[in-house]
């Protein structure tokens, strides 16, 4: 993850949203923020900066201020001077009143932006994280298409030409909704989470070899498009081949690895009058299913396991044991 | 041409979904028609559910049917899968 976010381009982005004031008309925008992270400097204030942490956006809040407002004017030059040497990304107040005069005049002077922000800390802290998070999220994008089948992102993969798009049209045609064709762009929003949605100038869009563009939205109305969605279960589609093993029975959950995120993973085998519809429809269905606890092929073990035992134990009542041959 | 031989179950849980799975993964790779015959009931041995119907426990012996080009070889896999408990090296 080599996120790098102009701090100019984070002013702009986030400026109405966290109603961000530039105090330092002579600050340098191009500064880069590395991290996802706050810091409030709060021993650092105390002159303790062993475990200061420069590369993250500095944040006073009002307690700081106060502090500060306390301390002599040696004291708040000897602080700055001292932070601003950092090169920090940026400092930014989150206070009703006003900051002391020589610290934007310490900013400006090391080119270092300086912001004030009138809304609630915690909610600022709050935006402000999560706008970050999401700047920083890992990401990658995946050869597939992403489908909202039945309330389950389904995510079809398989080499080029296997008849991906051609599934995604048949469920829409069914109803379900189409997020992404071809290309998904996959956004990691939590440790468990990975949210699929298409490249801006795709969405909407699929190839069907031989007639070429379609607009689903377009050709099926709103409903049949949808813009993000997470990503729950993988289908991966290949040609079907008489000497490879495909799961018969589902006992185990097989999971695929994206972005650090297991994911249900099915490998589906396809040949000329499969219906694969129908099987991603199923597949999505057993998901939900799963998830409210039931599993069917273990239960169906169980039952069967139960079965062999009663016979076993049938054969011993007769002698019919091993040990007894 | 038909053949047949009869294999035993060796796993001590029986042919239970696992084992189950090694064999008719083993029995979809040949072109021959295959089934298992136990009592009155005779299942198509490329089944998965065919095969769980029989839930034969150990002991249970089980006579293997192949109709077909590659019957000879088809019974022959078959017969070293059962030995090897069908790759159930645990039990």
């Amino acid at each position: 993850m080599n996120t790098l976010l102009k701090i100019g381009e984070f002013y702009i982005e986030a400026q109405e949203q966290l109603q961000l004031l530039l105090l330092t008309p002579e600050a340098d925008m191009n500064r880069f923020i590395r991290t996802d992270k706050l810091n409030n400097p709060g021993l650092e204030l105390a002159g303790f900066w062993q475990h200061f942490l420069p590369d993250r956006i500095q944040i006073l809040t009002i307690k700081e201020l106060n502090f500060l407002n306390n301390l002599t004017e040696a004291a708040l030059i000897s602080i700055f001077t001292k932070m601003f040497s950092y090169n920090i990304p940026a400092l930014i107040c989150i206070c009703e009143g006003d900051i002391p005069k020589k610290i934007c005049q310490l900013a400006n002077d090391t080119f270092t932006p300086v912001f004030i922000s009138r809304i609630e800390s915690l909610r600022f802290l709050k935006e402000a994280g999560s706008y970050l998070y999401s700047k920083f999220a890992p990401r990658t994008s995946i050869h597939g298409t992403l489908i909202d089948i039945y309330g389950v992102g389904v995510l079809l993969t398989g080499r080029s030409g296997i008849g991906k798009s051609e599934i995604a049209l048949d469920l829409v045609e069914r109803g379900h909704r189409l997020v992404a064709d071809d290309l998904v762009n996959v956004e990691k929003t939590s440790d468990t989470v990975l949210m699929g949605y298409a490249e801006k100038l795709l969405q909407d869009h699929i190839e069907i070899r031989g007639v070429g563009i379609i607009n689903i939205r377009k050709t099926f109305g709103i409903r049949a498009t949808r813009t993000r969605k997470r990503i729950e279960v993988q289908i991966e589609l290949s040609d079907w081949n008489r000497e490879e093993d495909v799961e018969r029975f589902g006992l185990v959950d097989v999971y695929q690895e994206i972005l650090d995120v297991d994911i249900p993973f099915v490998r589906l085998p396809i040949y000329p009058g499969k219906n694969v519809t129908v099987i991603a429809e199923v597949v999505a269905l057993n998901h939900l299913l799963k998830l409210i606890g039931e599993h069917p092929a273990q239960e169906l073990q169980e039952n069967l396991t139960r079965q062999i035992k009663h016979k076993q134990a049938q054969h011993e009542d007769f002698g019919l044991s091993d040990d007894f041959e | 041409m038909k053949l047949t031989r009869e294999i035993e179950i060796l796993n001590s849980q029986g042919l239970h979904a696992r084992p189950a799975t090694a064999l008719v993964n083993l029995t979809s790779r040949f072109k021959s028609q295959l089934f298992l015959v136990r009592d009155e009931k005779k299942i198509n041995a490329k089944s998965i559910l065919g095969v769980l119907v029989l839930a034969a426990e150990k002991g249970a012996k089980l006579r293997v049917e192949a109709e077909g080009t590659d019957a000879q070889q088809a019974l022959d896999a078959i017969a070293e899968l059962a030995v090897n408990k069908f790759g159930m090296s645990e039990e």
